[in-house]
């Protein structure tokens, strides 16, 4: 059997709620529908060994879940599992969504959070506003139509700006009347952040540690990223660091503070300054010690990483023919000069660009990783161009 | 001579052994005669420390001050279900610590039984415990004044007790070990001089008799929320009474076709009974995960399910009789079970004792039997980018005998590299997600390398579990960096100091 021919059993999730879906997770096709149980044995063996490894045993039990739960779909006739589709956001027990008609708010609220982990956002919100309609005067559906709205804010969803705005007026009204209830603080500061207002998110900072006696870590997370987008990123940085402390074995935590941190260094590229080479450092200290020990995180601060550590090096951007020249010319007395001439910082070479008659950017613009860590990020030799300048044809870097 | 003794330091119960010159072994019982002292650990009002049986009924009483199961936690932060750390009037007490109550207490049996102070040991763990989980092990002997001389698994130890060994022929066994708290399958190789090799172990940390226990118990709280409208768990008293009759009753179930025990809740009586089908079905779903845990290990092995001589039955657990059911379904072999369930580990790991204490009578079966041959449990490898992705290349594959060593070519990933950063990690899988990282390292070349320079990475592992990886420049052999790691576990010296320091203090009966 070839490679790819295998590669079905390491897939985590189905690609879609459809029977032709679930049967590909299980290799068919390739393989005929008479292999299904055997390929089903060997992908459930193949996580369950996983499950028991030295690593990621969370996760391989999650999958094995997911055969179990589509072992029964296929071979038994049951029902498609819910939330074990890629992007659902839940995947534990079958669950059979509850009637669209809701007569009560238990029904509602089993209604809405169904929706919301099947990633049906309109739907939610919808049927959350309903709610709202029928039972104007329960903080519990104002909070659950919020909720619904914050969901799907980030989403692949376009949340539009009436239902954002009134998602907000309602948790404001939520977070008056019921001060301590963490949901609703969540929910306020999510959507204030998707509607860009930071300062707002700022004000309900000091509010929140009044009521609740402190910041739970969501809430935190939210509000560290709008500090971020404000001049008082600093703070948004301890803010994500003091997350990380409040649970380091949360590879979750992990993951969100440290794309807080890698947001703050962004803001520094490119690095014009010596002042920028040492801001853009701290923050990328910050962002390498909250994705420490998590490997899927770790890889993407890496390139961070290395250009944090070299982009202050010199590197000699003269010509080497003509100093040796006027070296001898000069009896050496030139040659200081000439190096703190000639001799550039590797942020000054990028910054600059592609100079006529020099190959030092090219050799630079070769290494990947700088061009990642600078992908997005707008540079004056940069405009109208769409992906970096080639070296000129013809030329050895080497 | 200094005598050393064998000890299973089980999940559920441990036991202390001793073997003379003349290869006659004992189990050393406490001075109460019990010769299982389970591994529970009771902290009471006064400050004082309770191990073993006593302890069992006191956690009754006051289940909050009790620890079980901490064997579970070895190497990690937390043995508890919902990951809290075990906390008694404040002090923190890590599955180490707590286990090294365990072994002072057997070690405090087996002098006054030897009328010598005990100081050297041979501790089993599972064979498919990791780096880890072994040094912790150690760590957990260390604080207990102990020199751990070797750490034996488990299979091994029940088949030298089984005299395995001594039999002259060539086979390829299974053994099948069950305990209280984990689950071993091991494939192990005879030889026809009695030498035994591992050559594939595969399991479950997290899947014992203990689970089979909750789920009876489960069932309880059910029929009780049915029958009386009451929460069993809110019962504290009721709770832990129910949990050690869910253990007999799925002992009872190993050799009658119905159990029941009288529980009582709210002060009213209630007869629980369960039939042996029924209890089989509660627990399918783990049926299913220890017969695919098997046919994996079985296939690691290779020669499939026909190429095994004989299967051991090993761990109180496995009298359940679906599994015996299960094994010869698999194999075609009537398994055999080891003579005594309960002791035959810390039998086999007395005998080794002798065999390392270097004084067997040379007319004895000890001087003949050969030590077992190590094998790593997990494979170790190290990080590498490989296309635009990091992935672990293993240099030491799983099953290999120790000392082991080996050595990979990597290369510079960028222009003018002038550091290196080296991850040593545990685990047979390229995808890092499924690996455990242990150790790190930085290291800077003399001066920048251009992209694809060569490196070269040696990695050893030795006998005393020692694992060194080293870092070269691949064309000048110039040394990069290293990592060292030998016993890491997750207390600082400080800490295991003044765990030693407190035990020495303590006084078992």
């Amino acid at each position: 059997m070839s490679e790819s021919n295998t590669d079905w059993i390491f897939v985590e999730r189905p690609a879609a709620a459809t029977r032709v879906e679930a049967l590909k997770y299980f290799g068919v096709p390739p393989s005929s529908e008479t292999e299904l149980a055997t390929n089903i044995n060997t992908k459930r063996r193949r996580w369950h060994s996983r499950s028991n490894g030295p690593g990621g045993a969370e996760i391989a039990k999650l999958v094995k879940d997911i055969v179990r739960q589509l072992e029964d779909y296929l071979l038994k006739g049951g029902s498609f599992p819910e939330g074990v589709v890629a992007g659902s956001q839940t995947q534990q027990q079958s669950r059979q969504l509850p009637p669209p008609n809701f007569s009560s708010i238990e029904q509602l609220l089993e209604l809405v959070e169904a929706l919301t982990s099947r990633g049906q956002y309109q739907r939610a919100i919808e049927t959350a506003r309903e709610g709202l309609n029928n039972w104007p005067e329960s903080t519990e559906v104002a909070i659950l139509f919020s909720f619904a709205v914050a969901s799907a804010v980030g989403t692949e969803f376009q949340v539009s700006n009436a239902d954002l705005n009134e998602a907000i007026r309602t948790s404001q009204i939520v977070t008056q009347n019921e001060p301590t209830n963490v949901t609703a603080w969540w929910t306020l500061s999510t959507l204030l952040a998707a509607s860009g207002r930071h300062e707002e998110i700022l004000l309900l900072e000091a509010e929140i540690v009044r009521k609740l006696g402190g910041i739970p870590v969501p809430t935190l997370l939210v509000i560290a990223r709008a500090l971020i987008r404000t001049p008082d990123m600093w703070r948004g940085l301890e803010m994500a660091l003091r997350a990380v402390e409040s649970d380091p074995t949360d590879a979750g935590i992990r993951l969100e503070s440290a794309m807080i941190a890698l947001e703050a260094a962004r803001k520094f590229l490119p690095i014009d300054s010596a002042e920028n080479v040492t801001d853009f450092r701290k923050a990328v200290s910050v962002a390498a010690w909250c994705a420490h020990g998590v490997a899927s995180v770790e890889v993407l601060v890496r390139p961070f990483r290395m250009w944090a550590e070299r982009c202050d090096e010199k590197m000699f951007t003269g010509s080497h023919r003509l100093r040796s020249f006027v070296s001898i010319l000069t009896l050496f007395i030139w040659l200081p000069i000439h190096h703190a001439q000639a001799n550039k910082r590797l942020w000054e070479i990028v910054f600059n660009g592609p100079v006529d008659g020099q190959l030092e950017f090219y050799a630079l613009s070769e290494m990947k990783y700088i061009q990642d860590v600078h992908s997005g990020i707008k540079f004056m030799w940069l405009e109208n161009r769409v992906s970096w300048p080639q070296k000129p044809i013809g030329v050895d870097l080497n | 001579m200094s005598e050393i003794v064998g000890i299973d330091l089980g999940t559920t119960n441990s036991v202390v052994a001793w073997t003379d010159q003349n290869g006659r072994t004992e189990i050393i019982a406490g001075p109460e005669g019990s010769r299982i002292v389970p591994s529970v650990v009771y902290f009471d009002a006064e400050g004082g420390i309770i191990v073993g049986e006593r302890a069992t009924q006191f956690s009754v009483i006051e289940p909050t001050r009790a620890a079980r199961l901490f064997k579970r936690g070895m190497g990690l932060n937390s043995f508890l279900n919902n990951g809290e750390k075990f906390t008694v009037d404040g002090k923190v007490w890590s599955p180490e610590e707590l286990s090294s109550l365990v072994l002072k207490k057997l070690a405090t049996h087996a002098s006054s039984h030897l009328r010598q102070e005990i100081k050297r040991v041979v501790i089993t763990v599972p064979a498919y415990f990791g780096e880890p989980e072994r040094s912790a092990t150690r760590l957990a002997g260390e604080i207990a004044g102990l020199e751990v001389v070797r750490i034996l698994n488990e299979p091994t130890a029940a088949a030298i007790a089984h005299g395995i060994d001594q039999r002259g022929q060539q086979s390829r066994m299974l053994v099948f070990d069950l305990g209280g708290g984990t689950f071993d399958v091991t494939v192990m190789d005879i030889a026809s001089d009695g030498g035994m090799t591992v050559v594939a172990t595969g399991g479950d940390r997290q899947l014992g008799g203990a689970d089979f226990d909750a789920m009876i118990l489960e069932q309880m709280a059910d029929e009780i929320d049915l029958k009386f409208a009451l929460d069993l768990t809110e019962d504290l008293y009721a709770f832990v009474d129910a949990r050690n009759k869910a253990e007999e009753i799925k002992k009872d179930l190993s050799v009658m076709q119905t159990a029941q025990r009288p529980l009582t809740i709210g002060g009213k009586p209630f007869m629980f009974q369960l039939s042996r089908v029924d209890f089989e079905s509660m627990i399918a779903q783990q049926i299913g995960d220890i017969r695919d845990t098997v046919l994996n290990t079985l296939e690691m092995a290779g020669g499939g399910t026909g190429g095994i001589d004989e299967v051991l039955m090993v761990g109180g657990s496995s009298r359940i009789p679906i599994f015996s059911s299960l094994l010869k379904e698999i194999t075609g072999k009537e398994p055999i079970f080891s003579r005594n369930l309960d002791e035959d580990v810390a039998k086999g790991a007395a005998i080794l004792a002798a065999k390392l204490r270097g004084d067997a009578n040379p007319q004895s079966f000890i001087d003949l039997i050969p030590l077992p041959v190590d094998v790593a449990s997990h494979g170790l490898g190290v990080s590498l980018l490989e296309g635009e992705k990091m992935v672990n290349r293993v240099i030491i594959p799983s099953g290999s005998r120790i000392p082991a060593s080996g050595e990979i070519e990597a290369f510079t990933s960028t222009e003018d590299q002038m550091q290196l950063q080296l991850e040593l990690n545990e685990g047979d899988e390229v995808d890092l997600q499924f690996v455990r990282k242990l150790g790190e390292s930085l290291g800077n070349f003399p001066k920048p390398r251009p992209m694809s320079h060569p490196i070269r990475i040696s990695m050893s592992y030795d006998a005393d579990q020692m694992i060194q990886v080293k870092a070269f420049d691949g064309k000048t052999g110039d040394f990069i960096c290293e990592i060292n790691l030998k016993h890491e576990t997750l207390l600082s010296t400080s800490e295991r100091d003044k765990a030693r320091d407190f035990l020495k203090g303590l006084d078992f009966e």
